[in-house]
């Protein structure tokens, strides 16, 4: 008796009985269907992929930013916090070192208040080049990435932490520390990028 | 280059839409959205629900991407994410289908059926057409569970875990599926038989 289209399509897939495999081996009409169903298969795997008629992710993507809206919007409130309250660290500083009046602390010269929005300004430079290059070259070994994300992750604690240093009115010294810190990984970020890119040019701008 | 649910996207791209970066999302969409559009396409049988399956896939996965450890490659999760969204669909339609034929009547609701996908580009094969118009003419759910079987690869133990039904219930639908599939071809081969098919 012959076997079944279904205990022959489960010999096709390799989970057929012995007794199955064994009538197939003698029966020409049950070899031929099987090879049938294997055809079947491959050519459905042949058939020609379908690409969506029109581009659907301006819809997703303002589906996911609708649901993240109010996430978002938690994270850019702190952001614009910290950035409100650097500016007015910033003006402080600047306004106290031309005063020179008594309200500066007496460990902050001239040259440390005068290097925070050099080392911010340095930092912005960094950042904008980097971006130049993620740009221009977004595709990365795993080793690459994996130094990569490391430097950014260390950015983005030191952000929260030039964040709260803000927050809690911190010297300008330990500000400047931070900032320091913020630009010198920036620029191992740069570098990161520029040896991939094989470009060992002039990258020291000032 | 064939997009397929084999692609990997690099581990940068990953990290970032992890973190939610939309430019990074879309990267990911831009490299899926055809294998999905396809799988939804093949399982639902009409344009509308496989964009609805493309839509609703991406919205998972940038919503889960945040926790995805890795365990499976991208595509693979990606894979699954498309076929449970089909098959939620699909169980939408036949839902609907059952009410509109309890109101018109079977034929009547058969009249319904959208014709089959476009055979799209003149160097198609003629067998190539008849096999897609015979596939888009099985039952729904045989025609699911052959796609997902024979050209996506999945076990009858993952389809009756993504379908919620037996495993006997898939390994009966494929079989139900090619038997029909050999009725719909009419290709003359003849001349064989079984002890029974499904």
């Amino acid at each position: 008796m012959h076997p079944s289209l279904e205990e022959l399509l489960d010999l096709r897939d390799g989970e057929g009985t012995p007794e199955a495999a064994d009538h197939v081996r003698e029966c020409d009409r049950c070899r031929r269907e099987m090879e049938r169903l294997s055809g079947i298969s491959r050519e459905l795997k042949m058939l020609e992929d379908s690409s969506p008629p029109r581009d659907l992710w301006p819809d997703v993507r303002e589906s996911l930013q609708r649901s993240r809206g109010g996430l978002l919007w938690k994270r850019l409130g702190w952001g614009a916090a910290a950035v409100l309250t650097l500016a007015a660290g910033i003006c402080a500083a600047v306004f106290f070192s031309d005063s020179d009046g008594p309200g500066v602390p007496q460990h902050t010269g001239r040259a440390e208040l005068a290097e925070l929005p050099h080392l911010i300004r340095e930092s912005q430079r960094l950042e904008h080049l980097v971006g130049l290059y993620e740009e221009q070259a977004p595709f990365l070994t795993g080793r690459e990435a994996g130094v990569i994300l490391a430097v950014e992750d260390r950015i983005a604690v030191l952000d929260a932490a030039i964040a709260r240093e803000q927050g809690t009115g911190s010297s300008r010294r330990e500000l400047s520390r931070l900032w320091g810190e913020r630009v010198r990984l920036l620029d191992t970020l740069l570098a990161v990028h520029e040896r991939r890119s094989g470009n060992d040019g002039n990258r020291r701008f000032i | 280059m064939r997009k397929t649910f084999a692609q990997a996207p690099d581990e940068l791209t990953l990290q970032r839409a992890r973190k939610g970066d939309m430019k990074a999302l879309e990267s990911i969409y831009r490299s899926f959205d055809t294998p999905v559009f396809t799988l939804g396409l093949r399982v639902c049988g009409r344009v509308e629900e496989a964009e609805e399956v493309l839509q609703e896939t991406f919205l998972e996965v940038g919503r889960s991407i945040g926790g995805y450890r890795g365990e499976a490659p991208l595509g693979a999760w990606i894979k699954r994410i498309a076929t449970s969204k089909a098959l939620m669909r699909l169980r939408k339609q036949s839902r609907e289908r059952e009410t509109l034929v309890g109101t018109l009547g079977e034929r009547d609701v058969n009249s319904l059926d959208p014709p089959a996908p476009s055979a799209g580009g003149a160097a198609r094969t003629a067998a190539k057409v008849d096999l897609e118009r015979a596939l888009s003419r099985l039952p729904e759910t045989a025609r699911a569970v052959l796609w997902l079987h024979d050209v996506e690869g999945y076990t009858h133990e993952e389809i009756a875990e993504l379908a919620g039904k037996t495993k006997s219930f898939s390994k009966s639908q494929l079989a139900r599926a090619h038997a029909r599939l050999r009725t719909i071809l009419a290709s003359g081969e003849g001349g064989w038989c079984h002890a029974s098919e499904s």
